[in-house]
């Protein structure tokens, strides 16, 4: 079976993309604190064309049957449905969502006509790609007008040696759509991790974004946000970190480009000895943004010597009618709380993974899922006692 | 109906001229424009300096070449042709020994701008170093000090009569190849102010640097070095102005900081060089590096900027918090108006064990104008119990103009506590109502709220400073509002 | 004093708020305006004081003989109005006694009165400030910032004593106000009761009404003043709430 002509024709502007760009390095200010060598120097294969259509329908067949319908893969996808693909997430600058369609022959879309509310969640799970490959993940949500939908994307890893997941998720919710997402990156230790997030937001539309960055040896996933229309509202929430030697990197871009649009980011790290956090979120406020609200937060737990975080919370304002505000802490568990909790009788090692569960509750509460919930909460308790 | 921003309002946003911008009529002995490694030797051999010096100078220069002019900041403007600039200028004649040598009309032009440099005339308790173009020209209040045993002279004085502290501390915290302009500004300085303060010293009196460009052309590169000994105290302010001209004028000066240990050093600045007419034409591109090194233990060093002038300010006053305990302050305030841009900040680096840092920003944005907040906070994995707070505000008023917040935030440190606010907003209605209603001006009351916004860096100003620095922010909101 | 005409007003939003209300207020008498949450009363006092973001869309207000809606907010202060705000506004780092002397000057010289200096001002604002029991501590704290919703209505009632308006309109000044406070800022408003100065007291509960007893009061509903009667009326609204207003009219 060969590609279809549509996406023949968007392999071939990837290449040519990647052919100019080349991947990044430490002196690209976007990747400044996430290097790419150890990527390159791994020398993974591109997964080919068969095992991607494999995987592509077995992770559409575990999909509960009542969503079923609304999950299709690449052929024959409607016109109107196709010119999704690639339509948010841009190649320019990003070296890996060119190089995962450069790669790609086969992928999910998630299509809700309008009005259409779908009540079971969406779940995507991904099994762990073979040693030594390259695999592209390509999913598209399109979420017509005043539709509801949540998805889930599961990347679990099981098994030892180094693989690469490129993943691109794109979400587009129109007018008054309502979208819940969440993604759950859970690799084993040995992995690469690259993922792009791109949401566009129409005229009162709602997405609720949930990251978690809890697996892989070197993950980095980017959101990227476009406020398109007056009234979206976007909420973004990531957990990252864990113990032993991980680089998780969340990058964040939110794109105010339209009136009276509100965004909010919680994203919070808890990294133990060996572990790298690196977190940058954006704000941007286009000109005529008007009466735009954002918000973003950054809290980073610092569990013990050797573990590492950068932060770069950044607003970049155009436009004086505004509300935008950001903050990022960084610290270790409160010494009175830890000794408050111990003088009732707790041990150390509960009382620091209670104060931790605690710090992270938040966003695990938040959580679309109930088992992605479970997931989180065993990572967080690992990350105290070393599990 | 959007009545906000009103147009009116936003369009009046800083009408007001500029206070400094005379021209004083002085014959000007200058080197043929352009940069090369003769311009280098003949700044050196006009400053009869050591070997050592001269040598450092063109290091310097090849080092710079070999560089390229930063480009991350944002601030956009035209490519600076280097080989345009005069890169000495000074009053013609012998340079002269005493204050009473000095050419009556430098007198009256200090004397205009507010710094008068006769003793018995100037602000009592603060010692000045007048520097016109590329020389000083004459500090006061020296035998006093002297007493006291504390160095406050010109740079090139420094040089001849206090080599060994020159030769040992300059470049010491700023390299000679630091970054572009610091480069450039090793390469070619000309003049500035050196100060020592010896251990246990408190500085009897306020220290002062007044800058003022006056030739057509030149760029002025100054270099500031304090030193303060053991358990030593100085305040040093620096004010700068320059005429009006429709060219940009290129300012690439290095300031370099030691404390060691227990000492303590205040540096502030009331920056008002020219910003430009409301077109955005002339000004002065304000390029500079400044640095401290608290290098002892529990010293500290403290930045109070004021920044409304410049069409460009790219500066980022930083501390390096080696020893123990050491403590570093930045307090900035930096106005943004016609089409002016700002891109400032610090950089806290925690490497002592307990080093504190504190980090305060106000930016107000009008007009075009264009305000970035760019620091670095990085704690090394020594640093324990290391702590920093920041606090970076942005005020709007009117819809051209932009605030931007990029703060980098590195920690390697687990018993580290680091804490990072920003908020940006408009000029809040409800105070405009509130002061409006109880019968101020529009442009009174911005000008009351803004004063209000800053108040948190203005008290910091040493007194002789903050009075200045009020009317200055008040002087250019006038005209916020119609 | 003060002629309201057919005042008709809507929100930038666009929603109607006052649909033709008619007041007049002569000079000397304290009017009462209640009604219930939603009525009207606080769009009419920011529309007297000149807030943005309300358009008149019809009706006159004149104010002593003058279009008062064609005045910027400071010169109607300059002219004699005087808004006492429900809600204080928060001023950081500006201290309350230099922004009471800046408005005080800046309203004396508009009126062509000169301008106090720090020794004469001081005393002014001390003797204000002992009606209404502030602390000289709180002159020198930030305007508003940290003060308590009582602190907050006690200081616009000695702004109130140090402008010296000739029409006063007080939004809900009674608010949350604990019986000690109320009885301190009713003492402070009575203070200022005279033949040249007019008061529009706006409240929603009787209780301040038995400290500050109005000459004539109002019922503001559905953006109209839909009944006008004596001290008594305010009893007898306390007694049986707003329904009967409407149900007898």
């Amino acid at each position: 079976m060969s590609d279809q002509p549509w996406l023949a024709a968007l392999r071939a502007r990837a290449a040519e993309r990647f052919a100019a760009d080349g991947w990044p390095d430490r002196r690209t200010e976007h990747w400044k604190y996430t290097p790419v060598a150890p990527i390159e120097r791994a020398r993974l294969a591109p997964v080919d064309a068969a095992a991607q259509r494999a995987e592509v329908q077995a992770v559409r067949a575990a999909v509960a049957p009542e969503a079923a319908d609304f999950v299709r893969d690449f052929s024959d996808l409607p016109p109107a449905v196709q010119a999704g693909i690639g339509r948010v997430a841009a190649l320019e600058g990003h070296a890996f969502a060119a190089r995962n369609l450069l790669d790609l022959h086969d992928g999910l879309v998630i299509h809700v006509p309008r009005g259409v509310r779908v009540a079971a969640p969406i779940v995507l799970a991904w099994g762990t790609p073979a040693v030594g490959a390259a695999r592209p993940v390509r999913v598209l949500v399109l979420a017509e007008a005043q539709a509801e939908v949540t998805v889930i994307e599961r990347f679990d890893g099981d098994g030892e040696g180094a693989a690469l997941t490129n993943a691109v998720t794109e979400i587009i919710a129109r007018d008054g759509a309502q979208v819940r997402y969440a993604k759950a990156q859970l690799e084993r230790d040995g992995a690469f991790h690259v993922g792009r997030v791109a949401i566009e937001a129409g005229r009162d539309a709602r997405v609720e974004a949930h990251l978690l960055n809890l697996g892989g040896a070197l993950a980095r996933t980017e959101l990227d946000v476009a406020l398109v229309a007056p009234g979206a509202d976007v909420a973004l929430k990531g957990l990252f970190g864990g113990r032993g030697a991980r680089h998780q990197d969340q990058h964040v871009t939110v794109r105010h480009q339209s009136p009276r649009a509100t965004s909010d980011q919680d994203f919070r790290g808890v990294l133990a000895a060996g572990a790298r956090g690196v977190f940058t979120g954006l704000v941007h406020v286009a000109a005529g943004a008007h009466h735009t609200r954002a918000t973003q937060q950054n809290r980073n737990l610092l569990l013990d010597a050797g573990a590492h975080v950068d932060t770069r919370p950044q607003l970049e304002i155009h436009n004086d009618d505004v509300q935008c505000s950001h903050g990022a802490t960084t610290g270790r568990l409160d010494a009175t709380a830890l000794f408050y909790l111990r003088s009732r009788g707790l041990d150390a090692t509960t009382a620091r993974q209670l104060l931790t569960l605690a710090f992270a509750a938040e966003l695990t509460e938040a959580l679309p899922d109930e088992a992605l919930r479970a997931l989180a909460l065993d990572r967080l308790r690992d990350a105290i006692t070393g599990g | 109906m959007e009545k906000t921003p009103d147009n009116a309002f936003v369009e009046s946003v800083v009408r007001k001229g500029y206070e400094h911008g005379f021209v004083t009529n002085v014959e000007s002995d200058a080197f043929p424009q352009g940069i090369s490694e003769d311009v280098v030797r003949a700044i050196s051999a006009r400053k009869a300096e050591p070997e050592w010096l001269l040598d450092w100078r063109l290091k310097a220069f090849r080092t710079w070449q070999k560089m390229a002019e930063p480009a991350w900041a944002k601030v956009g403007y035209p490519t600076i042709d280097y080989d345009a600039i005069y890169y000495y200028a000074a009053p013609k004649g012998p340079a002269p020994k005493s204050l009473d040598e000095v050419d009556p009309e430098l007198l009256a032009t200090f004397e205009k701008l507010g710094v008068p440099l006769h003793e018995r005339a100037a602000l009592a308790g603060v010692a000045v170093d007048a520097v016109f173009d590329s020389v000083s020209v004459g500090t006061t209040f020296k035998d006093r000090l002297a007493e006291a045993g504390v160095i406050f002279c010109s740079f090139s004085e420094a040089v001849h009569n206090h080599p060994d502290l020159v030769r040992k501390y300059l470049g010491s915290v700023v390299p000679r190849g630091d970054n572009y302009f610091a480069a450039l500004n090793s390469a070619v300085f000309s003049d500035g102010s050196f100060v020592f303060i010896p251990e246990g010293t408190r500085c009897p009196m306020e220290l002062s640097t007044y800058f003022r460009i006056n030739a057509k052309n030149s760029g002025q590169f100054e270099r500031t070095l304090i030193i303060a000994e053991r358990g030593s105290h100085v305040s040093y302010l620096e004010g700068c102005t320059a005429p009006q001209r429709d060219e940009n004028q290129l300012h690439a000066a290095v300031v370099e900081l030691v404390a060691h240990e227990d000492a303590e050093i205040k540096y502030s600045t009331v920056q008002n060089w020219y910003p430009g007419d409301e077109q955005g034409k002339g000004g002065i591109y304000n390029f500079v590096t400044k640095r401290g090194k608290c290098a002892g233990a529990r010293s500290k060093i403290s930045w109070t900027q004021v920044e409304t002038g410049s069409s460009i300010t790219w500066k980022y006053p930083s501390c390096v918090l080696i020893g123990d305990d050491s403590v570093g302050e930045f307090y900035s305030i930096a106005l943004t108006r016609n089409y002016q841009q700002a891109d400032t900040g610090t950089k806290m680096v925690h490497i002592g064990k307990r080093t504190r840092s504190t980090i305060i920003s106000k930016g107000i944005s009008a007009g075009h104008g264009q305000n970035t907040y760019r620091g670095l906070v990085e704690i090394h994995a020594g640093a324990d119990g290391a702590r920093n707070y920041s606090e970076c505000d942005s005020l709007l008023i009117g819809s051209q103009c932009g605030a931007h917040t990029f703060p980098y935030i590195t920690c390697g440190n687990d018993s580290a506590q680091i804490e990072h606010e920003a908020t940006t907003s408009k000029i809040s209605e409800d105070q405009l109502f509130y002061c409006r209603q109880r019968g101020l001006s529009e442009e009174d009351a911005v000008s009351l709220i803004v004063t209000g916004f800053c108040k948190e860096v203005l008290r910091e100003l040493p007194m002789e400073f903050a009075v200045e620095a009020n009317k200055l922010l008040a002087v250019s909101l006038e005209g916020t509002v119609g | 004093m003060i002629e309201i005409k057919n005042l008709h007003v809507r929100t930038e939003g666009g929603a109607e708020i006052l649909k033709g209300l008619d007041l007049s207020i002569p000079a000397g008498q304290v009017h009462a305006i209640m009604g219930p949450n939603g009525s009207g009363k606080s769009t009419l006092s920011y529309v007297l004081a000149g807030r943005d973001g309300y358009e008149v869309t019809a009706g006159s207000v004149l104010f002593k003989g003058q279009d008062l809606l064609a005045m910027a907010p400071e010169e109607r202060a300059h002219a004699g109005i005087f808004l006492g705000l429900q809600y204080p506004v928060e001023i950081p780092g500006v201290s309350n006694a230099y922004f009471l002397r800046t408005a005080v000057n800046a309203v004396r010289v508009a009126r062509g009165l000169p301008a106090l200096d720090a020794v004469a001002f001081m005393a002014e604002m001390r003797r204000a400030a002992k009606v209404v029991e502030l602390s000289t501590e709180m002159l020198k704290r930030d305007v508003n910032v940290g003060f308590s919703g009582g602190e907050k209505k006690r200081n616009e009632i000695l702004q109130l004593g140090l402008l010296d308006p000739e029409f006063a309109i007080l939004d809900e000044t009674d608010s949350g106000l604990d019986i000690d406070a109320l009885s301190v800022v009713a003492r402070g408003i009575n203070a200022h009761r005279g033949p040249g100065r007019s008061f529009l007291v706006i409240t929603h509960y009787q209780r301040l009404l038995d400290h500050v007893r109005p000459d004539v009061v109002h019922v503001l509903q559905g953006g109209r003043i839909v009944k006008t009667g004596g001290p008594e009326l305010a009893l007898e609204l306390e007694a049986r709430g707003y329904g009967w207003v409407t149900e007898g009219a």
